[in-house]
């Protein structure tokens, strides 16, 4: 019988899941992908078409399966012999191109399609799945996974500029005001380099503080048995801090420590108590963020440079709002130790406050439906859409799904660490072999029953 | 390797995890229980409480409950905290790391390559194993223990 899987959003998630689908299932099923801009593998972090946003993971780790480590290397060599030479640390606009060339090898003749089209909703019935369409049209699948990324909001206050989609400043000398200092604002501030900005930059943050550099290092080999998992988020970073301080002390580098913590994360995450894992949303996840996602050290040079010249600045404070006044903008901002927020004039604002949802935010497109239809909710700290540890969607009354599946950012809320490729595509592999697996489904309950 | 610390701490877990909710137990009926000494005993449950697993109310009707249900607590989660990482010999572990005194290479050491197996099977036993878990254990085993008097 012929399995008939939709994926709802196509960047590199989507992509990926697709590409494992074909190549673990037993041939016989079909995939559809829906993506409202055709596009694949191009979401929010591979659109990006300067060869100065670079992955901040090493290629030899990009590859779209976990069975084959070395997938993306060797398309990299044949494709782009020089970028391949030129280091681990490759552009990200090429990976669009990858999860295409991955596909056209996985995906039998036929048997894949790609639907221009948004997906508004998903209802599972006792045989499959109803997937709604934006044009009102529906798709009958056996099975469906939400592959929609981070679901940022489209527009912002409106007077914050979207780094990923608008257009650079014309101006050369503009004065350029940042809301956020993670790698976000180090992609933007190397975008206004790239395009010859000659004005001063200001990026702000709560604590001010920048990524970390990769250097080379050994990860140390950790086994879920070595770490106090379940202890509270105190016990835990007294834990760390030891850890590092000791493997500092032997001579080594606290990159390894963290490259060593990495395949453990989702198990710290998981069993990590409600209010310590509010704890280190509240106190320590800036810090987290990084030491765990740093920067290439080409990228971290040239930040160095531009700080070092003053025409970068990074400030401590809290953005409030932004107001406008005649062309000019105004971004009100409190200063830490200073109780009244002060104006920063600014030309353009840009929003880099990154990725992670916060539980104020509406929540937008195909999830925020599924919440609203009661075929998902929110877990408890409203990061995002509760999963169980399979990726199954989890509805409002708690019970797995049998049939729909999350895999990327959406499932960030519930795992925190599934947002880079290694745990993406570790993912696809669990959801590919558990949809085969699913293959058992007697043949009465085919898709021709459905309504 | 269970220490007597690990096994002491097992047990108040277990005594804390019987109490009714909305209750407290102080250290001196679970030491009494189980003929441990109190003073050993409040320092394994002040590291407990360091590590999140049991709460303290202070005052004159003050003593401990768990900070979780028993559900939510493994046995392997709270046993790192109480005897350090999960490893039947130091060598097996990276963070509680000690070199045995006469090895000669570790890297081929026999017993250590399988003692190393021996670890993530403890921890895959201990670690799907929650306090409640082993209240039903403890449970299933009475009643065994009971059928037999009845029938001899």
């Amino acid at each position: 019988m012929t399995h008939h899987i939709v994926i709802a959003g196509g960047g590199a998630s989507g992509a990926i899941m697709a590409a494992n689908l074909f190549r673990l299932g037993d041939g016989a099923l079909r995939v559809t992908l829906v993506e409202a801009s055709g596009e694949i593998g191009k979401g929010l972090a591979y659109s990006t078409n300067n060869p100065s946003h670079l992955f901040n993971v090493r290629a030899a780790q990009l590859s779209a399966f976990s069975g084959t480590p070395d997938h993306f290397e060797r398309w990299l060599a044949i494709a782009y012999p020089q970028i391949a030479r030129n280091g681990p640390f490759v552009p990200r606009g090429i990976y669009g191109e990858y999860l295409e060339a991955a596909l056209r090898e996985t995906a039998p003749v036929g048997k894949f399609r790609v639907l221009s089209q948004a997906c508004v909703g998903m209802r599972q019935l006792e045989n499959g799945v109803e997937v709604t369409l934006a044009d009102g049209s529906s798709l009958p699948a056996h099975f469906a996974v939400v592959a929609t990324g981070f679901g940022m909001q489209k527009p912002n206050e409106g007077l914050l500029s979207n780094p990923w989609n608008d257009p650079l400043p014309e101006d050369k000398d503009a004065r350029v005001l940042i809301v956020g200092t993670g790698l976000t604002m180090v992609d933007t501030v190397l975008s206004l380099l790239d395009n010859g900005h000659r004005g001063k930059i200001i990026a702000v943050s709560r604590r001010g503080l920048l990524s970390q550099r990769h250097a080379l290092h050994r990860p140390l080999q950790l086994s879920t048995a070595d770490i106090p998992l379940g202890a509270s988020i105190h016990y835990l970073s007294r834990w760390l801090t030891d850890l590092v301080r000791t493997h500092v002390a032997n001579g080594g580098d606290w990159r390894d420590v963290m490259d060593g913590m990495r395949p453990h994360i989702q198990a710290v995450w998981r069993y990590l108590p409600t209010e310590s894992r509010q704890r280190f949303l509240r106190h320590a996840a800036a810090f987290w963020d990084i030491h765990r996602h740093r920067m290439p050290p080409a990228q971290a040079e040239r930040i160095d440079a531009v700080l070092e010249s003053g025409q970068l600045e990074i400030v401590k404070g809290r953005f409030v709002s932004a107001t406008r006044c005649g062309t000019r903008l105004f971004a009100d901002i409190v200063r830490s130790g200073w109780d009244e927020p002060q104006p920063f004039k600014a030309d353009v604002i840009y929003d880099c406050r990154g990725v992670r949802r916060r539980a104020d935010q509406t929540l937008p497109g195909l999830p925020g439906a599924l919440v609203e239809a009661g075929a998902a909710r929110l877990e408890k700290l409203g990061l995002g859409l509760e999963f169980d540890r399979n990726c199954a969607l989890v509805n409002r009354e708690g019970e797995p799904s049998a049939r729909i599946f999350g895999i990327g950012p959406v499932t960030l809320g519930t795992f925190w660490e599934s947002i880079a490729v290694p745990d993406i595509r570790e993912q696809a592999r669990l959801i590919a072999e558990k949809i085969a697996s699913g293959g058992r489904v007697a043949p009465r309950n085919s898709l021709a029953s459905l309504p | 390797m269970l220490t007597m610390k690990g096994k002491y701490g097992l047990k108040a877990l277990h005594y804390l995890s019987g109490i009714p909710e909305g209750t407290v137990a102080q250290s001196v009926e679970i030491a009494e229980t189980y003929g441990m000494s109190k003073k050993f005993l409040d320092a394994i449950l002040a590291d407990l409480r360091n590590g999140g697993f049991v709460e303290t109310r202070k005052g004159r009707s003050g003593g401990y409950r768990l900070a979780h249900r028993p559900e939510e607590i493994m046995v392997g989660h709270a046993l790192r905290v109480l005897d350090g990482p999960l490893a039947p010999i130091s060598c097996a572990s990276r963070t509680a790391y000690q070199r045995c005194s006469d090895c000669a290479d570790e890297a081929t050491c026999a017993v250590r390559l399988s003692m190393l197996e021996v670890r993530e099977a403890i921890a895959s036993v201990l670690d799907t194993k929650s306090l409640a878990d082993m209240s039903a254990m403890v449970e299933a085993a009475r009643i065994d223990a009971e059928e037999f008097l009845e029938i001899s």
